[in-house]
């Protein structure tokens, strides 16, 4: 609890002979606290100092009086007066309600952070669960709306019982920042890049929840928005298959193979081991990350975009799509076909549709020599029967 | 909107007028009556405004439907904003001066400051024009111009609180 000193007389309250005193708020009382009323009725000629860092509201019978938002010495006047408050309090039995109450016009620095996780549905993990930390720093900005619509109607006196109102709107704020730019097509693996955007546009719209209260969000900082341990090992993983420009698999194999080798005692079961694990992870982030766009960067250059892979007919290994033969047989890849007589689909590199047997290929015609599909019986170039 | 320091000054009771004729306490009666006037004078000014917020409340049920409207957030940007003005003039300082201050706040100070206080009446009859225009534009469902109107109608209210915030200065002779 605050408490109220008389600067001139070291430090303990001294009323002069009149019964008046002097009021300031000690700078060893502040600390923590946001406001202070000084503990008893103004009376005639009560002096106030107010310091740089306050404001000081002069309340009379319930009105607020003035705000001195200026340092100086106030000395301030009521009908509390040695003859003439007396002479009031005799004759009606009033005694008039004068009081002060402080403010601290300093910046406070709070903390939050969500109790709840957001949903966040992103176009390529799916609905992941978004926890935000961070710091905010907060004034008072209007001691007319702060004492009567916040610490009058609340009875808020300490800078914590304040913070403690501000910081889940500060969370809701910056869910709702958040979903906005998730609507302008941001993804959570963004999120890191857009934090100072967030945070600007945070303050923005700070504006209007908090004016009303008479408080001024002035700076929000150090704003942290955690993803789930699985999400942002995904993201750290894809962030590492761009950086070293190859797939899913080869990114794995290569990290098992890794792992193999600082292991030694391991020996070759190891390496089966972790790759064996790696396969099997493979297929289920290959599975959950499939349908994430392709970048630029990848399209244009060598790097082998994550997710599509090709399987060998003759060996089964799987290949990037880019290659033109298995890395393992070097069988030559060719693209499927639509057999000319049933249409089923044949893979690339069938002799024959394994649904009707019609032989695949091609052949020239004798006549004209255009190239004209195996088992096809007339030439659709000049018509003449083929050989 | 009739003189309220007349009203006051038939107002007052016994005692006040007893109080009148104590010596040394006449000025400080008359200086509160005044006070009360512009107390009363600004309690109306905020009722007025305190209507003008309701009627943009309620003209949020034009657009509630469409959950996604850009207007509904920039309007309960406004309703706050008519929040936070009505506070200050609600509460806002009716021109104090205390024993042998630097700035002395006397009589005609207080009747200036009344009469300032009255002419921010006018600066309501816009943002009411605004108002109506903004209806019309939700009603007619013209996104687009309700936006407008909503940005106008808060700079109007912005111009309103900027001048409302100068008073004290402008009655002063601080601010010109």
């Amino acid at each position: 609890m605050a408490k109220v000193t008389d600067p001139s007389g070291g430090g303990g309250l001294k009323d002069s002979l009149i019964g008046s005193a002097t009021f300031s708020w000690d700078d060893i009382e502040k600390r923590g606290n946001i406001m202070f009323r000084v503990p008893r009725l103004i009376r005639y000629n009560d002096n106030i100092v107010v310091r740089e860092d306050e404001i000081a509201a002069f309340y009379r019978d319930g009105k607020a009086l003035t705000y001195f938002d200026r340092p100086d010495r106030y000395a301030l006047t009521d009908i509390n007066a040695p003859i003439v408050g007396r002479l009031v309090k005799a004759l009606s039995g009033v005694v008039q309600q004068a009081e002060v109450i402080y403010l601290q016009k300093r910046a406070f620095d709070g903390k939050f952070g969500s109790k709840q996780p957001y949903q966040f549905r992103d176009k390529d993990f799916g609905v992941v669960n978004l926890r935000v930390f961070g710091e905010f720093r907060y004034k008072v900005g209007q001691p007319e709306n702060f004492v009567n619509q916040f610490v009058g109607t609340l009875n808020f006196a300490t800078s914590a019982e304040v913070e403690e109102r501000l910081k889940e709107q500060m969370v809701v704020l910056i869910y709702n920042v958040v979903g906005e730019m998730k609507n302008q097509g941001m993804g959570v693996a963004d999120l890191a890049s857009s934090l100072m955007n967030i945070e600007q546009g945070v303050l923005e719209k700070a504006k209007d929840h908090f004016d009303l209260y008479g408080i001024t969000i002035d700076k929000v900082s150090g704003l942290y928005i955690s993803l789930p341990d699985e999400v942002q090992k995904a993201v750290d993983t894809r962030a590492s298959m761009q950086v070293l420009g190859t797939n899913y698999m080869g990114y794995q194999t290569g990290q098992a193979m890794r792992e193999a080798a600082q292991n030694p005692s391991g020996g070759a079961a190891g390496v089966g081991v972790g790759l064996g694990a790696g396969v099997g992870m493979g297929y289920t982030m290959v599975d959950q990350m499939r349908q994430q766009p392709v970048s630029g960067q990848q399209q244009q250059g060598g790097a082998v975009p994550f997710g599509n892979t090709v399987k060998c007919p003759k060996c089964g290994a799987m290949n990037p799509p880019t290659n033109k033969f298995c890395s393992e047989c070097g069988t030559k890849f060719e693209a499927d076909k639509k057999c000319p007589k049933c249409g089923a689909n044949v893979p690339g590199g069938s002799k024959f549709c394994p649904e009707c047997g019609n032989p695949m290929g091609s052949k020239k015609c004798a006549n004209c020599g255009a190239e004209v599909s195996a088992g096809t019986k007339f030439c659709p170039e000049c018509g003449k029967p083929i050989q | 909107m009739p003189d309220i320091r007349q009203r006051v000054q038939e107002d007052q009771g016994i005692l006040k007028k007893i109080q009148l004729f104590v010596p040394g306490f006449r000025g400080y009666r008359q200086r509160e009556d005044l006070r009360d006037a512009d107390r009363m004078l600004r309690d109306q000014l905020a009722k007025k405004l305190s209507l003008q917020r309701k009627q943009v409340e309620g003209a949020r049920r034009l657009v509630v439907s469409s959950f996604n409207s850009k207007e509904l957030e920039l309007m309960g940007g406004i309703v706050t904003g008519y929040k936070k003005v009505e506070g200050l003039v609600s509460h806002s300082s009716p021109g104090y001066s205390g024993i042998s201050a630097d700035v002395q706040f006397k009589q005609d100070e207080i009747f200036r400051l009344y009469d300032y206080d009255a002419s921010m009446i006018d600066g309501l009859a816009s943002m009411q024009q605004s108002i109506d225009q903004l209806k019309a534009a939700l009603a007619a469902q013209d996104g687009l111009r309700a936006q407008a109107e909503l940005d106008q109608l808060k700079a109007l209210l912005g111009n309103f609180e900027e001048q409302f915030k100068r008073r004290i200065n402008v009655i002063q002779g601080t601010e010109v």
